[in-house]
């Protein structure tokens, strides 16, 4: 066989293999960002979209949620709706519940942008910020006899607190 | 002869590579390591993928230097150096795939694609284009004005599309 011919084959071979990968590349890239940021192009901006233009991450000491929504309201479950309400719902989520409330903590939705978990459970609940803190939550009202409906409304509370441009879907991975 | 005797050393080398590794598994797991490490320090993926697409080129010419060492400065088939060279890139970027650090769950991307695999494509092309020009700029004035004049120009290169990179992602353009 002509060795031209042989190198130029094998040539073209390898040049639709990189365009095949880098196409396919692309592809599955996009499906990943798009699965990863919900549609956004990258964290910052799937956070800013959540949190209002200044905010970039997810904590309580400084951004939107900390300058719009903490007004330092006294709440009936006896906390302020301020960042030391947040400590408080933090050190809450140590306290035990017993068997017969633990139906009422079971299955309660703290669905939150930045991370996948979805509701809470018995045990081995999320670790993030934020979902130790609606833990928490839910066991300050459990203790204080609210019914089920009146702690997913306080949850949904505190998650707008959180995310006021919006919580209402999950994606991606959490560092608070 | 000598090109059956290439090809039957090559398609004994595939058959004998075992079918999950494309690619040296322990060189895998080094970039691995380096990329994790890269990202901890909170630098682009695309600059290290650039770099370890400079890595494959020069390791692919080195490679095609060997082969014509042994063939006395004949290559065994035209293109030669191009052949190795997109073989080089595209049984290192399908190893890295294999090996889970395309689109893995930390990626960045950039325009919908890895931008690890994005710094690969630029840094090999970057690497091929800066060893034409110095065979260009060889060839039109009949000498080197630098020692390791090729090296040079690719690591110009290299360092002003990194330091682009690095400037872009500190002000957040990408």
């Amino acid at each position: 066989m002509n060795k031209h011919i042989l190198s130029v084959f094998i040539i073209i071979v390898l040049m639709a293999s990189v365009t095949a990968m880098t196409v396919y590349m692309g592809i599955t890239g996009k499906a990943a960002a798009a699965q990863k940021y919900q549609g956004f192009s990258s964290y910052e901006e799937m956070m800013k979209a959540h949190h209002g233009p200044e905010g970039e991450g997810c904590g309580m000491e400084d951004g939107v949620s900390a300058k719009a929504n903490l007004t330092g309201e006294m709440l009936p479950y006896g906390i302020t709706l301020d960042l030391n309400g947040y400590n408080q719902l933090l050190k809450d989520d140590a306290e035990k519940l017993t068997q017969a409330e633990l139906p009422g903590y079971i299955g309660l939705n703290i669905l939150l942008p930045c991370c996948d978990v979805a509701t809470l459970q018995a045990t081995d609940n999320c670790q993030c910020g934020h979902h130790v803190a609606l833990s928490g939550l839910a066991k300050r009202m459990l203790k204080q006899n609210y019914n089920r409906t009146q702690i997913q409304q306080e949850i949904d509370r505190w998650k707008g607190v959180f995310y006021p441009n919006g919580a209402e879907s999950g994606a991606g991975s959490c560092n608070v | 002869m000598k090109l059956l005797m290439l090809l039957l050393f090559l398609a004994g080398i595939i058959i004998n590579i075992a079918p999950v590794y494309a690619h040296c598994p322990l060189c895998t797991a080094a970039t691995g390591a380096a990329v994790a490490v890269t990202r901890l320090y909170g630098i682009d993926d695309m600059i290290i993928g650039s770099l370890i697409g400079a890595f494959i080129i020069s390791t692919a010419l080195w490679f095609n230097n060997v082969l014509l060492k042994r063939n006395h400065r004949k290559a065994y088939l035209p293109m030669q150096q191009h052949i190795i060279s997109l073989a080089s890139f595209l049984l290192t970027a399908v190893s890295f795939y294999i090996g889970g650090l395309f689109n893995s769950p930390v990626s960045a991307y950039l325009v919908g694609v890895d931008k690890l695999f994005l710094g690969l494509l630029f840094g090999t092309f970057l690497t091929l284009f800066g060893f034409e020009l110095h065979q260009i700029i060889r060839k039109k004035h009949g000498k080197n004005h630098l020692p390791m004049q090729a090296i040079w120009i690719v690591m110009a290169l290299i360092i002003i599309f990194n330091a682009a990179i690095f400037l872009m992602a500190y002000f957040r353009v990408i």
